[in-house]
């Protein structure tokens, strides 16, 4: 799925440089479920956006599927999220002015569907994480579970290949945390997803099959860097 | 490829959503053209009128006046006021269209600005950058031609209510003795001296609704594309991480 060799990304804040990915290598396999944990700053939110292919980085590698993101022009990238990632965020970055079915189906917009296909996708998607009832509720009208449920339904109504989680419990209470990564843990095993997560939360990265650990810019497993993105079991 | 046609239903659907949700910013937009809109019309007819008074004047004054050169020195003083008028009229034309058109794009631009992490969910979601674009200007574009054709309704409004309460001018010629008077004669024939009587109206030319919905309209879309300029250039992850 992703192989990452020797990837940097540097910033520029005026006179002043920073070096949020200081040489990650890694391999994550087909329907793998990694969970990134570490403390802030230390480049967790920054590997999750080159893997979605929300950003390029500064050198180094990140092949999809044997297709190199940092090397695709804005168009091509963009082809790659409408068709193969799925993303979930912390604050669930639904469109405030929507309801919750048409937030979902703007994830299909750039795959040319016609209307029906598009209505029934969203139907599918909304029925998967129970939230069929609320279709036409506006966010500000859910609670913040059943937001990130739209969410989850909005990144996986156009069947990705890639699931990508920011912190996707960081705003629930405990019951609902539990609730959505449930919903997650069962998405991604029905599915075949390959699913990465962001957490703070040791109980949600203990659900994963792999736990990475950033520091300084370098993702460890088990302590150790990997040399030639190769360690996964 | 992404086919247009196929999501123009929705995409329709969040123009509406948008334009229901955020009225406030619409109607605030739309007003500030529709005002520019409306001067336009309303001094350019303002303008026409009093040229037409002029050339009413001065072809009273050429029936009253004794002498040609009498006459001459009427008009050109005429002339010279009516002219001064309707200079002032386009400069107070044009300020008002520049300042209206500044508040319409700086409107459009701040929304764009709140908007920015919207933007950059799209982009997540794979949108590219033509479609957020052509998004930020079918909703400008919407605002704009609706504020424009309302500023096309007051500005006939406000010329015909200037033609309805606009006062009737006198044109008086005593003060000058070379015209002789007439004992008998009416105002404006040959030989009067007594006030002559303009009435003032304020017509509107097709022209001139022309050229202020073209204004309109493509000051709305100038707006527009720098607002979704702004909004299609910037990278996902640099939108995604505006707060707000």
């Amino acid at each position: 799925m992703y192989t990452l060799t020797g990837v940097t990304r540097i910033y520029h804040k005026g006179s002043e440089t920073v070096t949020a990915l200081a040489g990650v290598d890694a391999v994550i396999a087909d329907r793998e479920w990694l969970a990134i944990q570490g403390p802030t700053g230390h480049g967790k939110t920054t590997l999750l956006q080159l893997l979605g292919g929300l950003d390029r980085p500064t050198s180094g590698t990140i092949l999809l599927d044997g297709e190199n993101l940092g090397t695709m022009n804005e168009a091509e990238m963009a082809r790659v999220r409408a068709v193969s990632i799925g993303f979930i965020f912390q604050t669930f970055n639904l469109i405030p002015t929507l309801p919750a079915a048409v937030n979902v189906e703007l994830a299909l917009a750039p795959l040319g569907l016609d209307a029906a296909d598009r209505h029934t996708r969203v139907a599918q998607a909304l029925d998967a994480v129970g939230l069929t009832d609320r279709a036409r509720h506006l966010p500000a009208e859910l609670s913040g579970g059943q937001q990130q449920r739209v969410a989850i339904a909005r990144a996986l109504v156009k069947e990705p290949t890639v699931l990508l989680a920011d912190e996707p419990t960081g705003n629930l209470d405990e019951n609902t945390r539990d609730d959505i990564i449930g919903l997650l843990e069962s998405l991604w095993r029905d599915r075949g997803l390959t699913l990465v997560i962001v957490t703070h939360d040791s109980t949600v990265a203990a659900r994963a099959l792999r736990i990475g650990q950033m520091r300084d810019g370098r993702l460890l497993f088990n302590g150790i860097a990997a040399a030639g993105g190769d360690e996964h079991p | 490829m992404s086919c247009l046609g196929q999501d123009r239903t929705l995409r329709l659907a969040y123009l509406r959503s948008e334009l229901r949700h955020r009225w406030w910013q619409a109607l605030a937009t739309a007003a500030g053209l529709a005002i520019g809109v409306a001067l336009v019309i309303t001094v350019s007819a303002a303008a026409s009128g009093t040229r037409a008074a002029q050339t009413h004047a001065l072809d009273s004054l050429d029936k009253a006046a004794s002498s040609s050169a009498a006459a001459s020195e009427i008009g050109g003083a005429v002339a010279t006021a009516s002219g001064l008028a309707a200079d002032l009229s386009t400069w107070v034309a044009v300020a008002a269209f520049t300042a209206s058109f500044a508040v319409a794009v700086l409107l459009t631009l701040a929304s764009v600005a709140r908007r920015i992490r919207e933007f950059g969910t799209l982009k997540a979601l794979g949108w590219p950058a033509r479609m957020i674009t052509g998004q930020v200007l079918t909703e400008t574009a919407t605002v704009g031609v609706a504020g424009t054709l309302a500023g096309v309704a007051l500005g006939c409004l406000g010329a015909a209510l200037l033609s309805a309460l606009g006062p009737t001018l006198t044109v008086s010629v005593t003060a000058l003795p070379s015209i002789a008077p007439s004992p008998g004669a009416t105002p404006g024939a040959p030989g009067h001296n007594g006030p002559i009587p303009v009435h003032f109206s304020a017509p509107i030319s097709p022209g001139i609704i022309v050229l202020a919905v073209a204004l309109g309209v493509l000051g709305t879309l100038l707006a527009g594309a720098v607002g979704a300029w702004r909004a299609a250039r910037l990278s996902p992850a640099t939108a995604l991480s505006r707060v707000g």
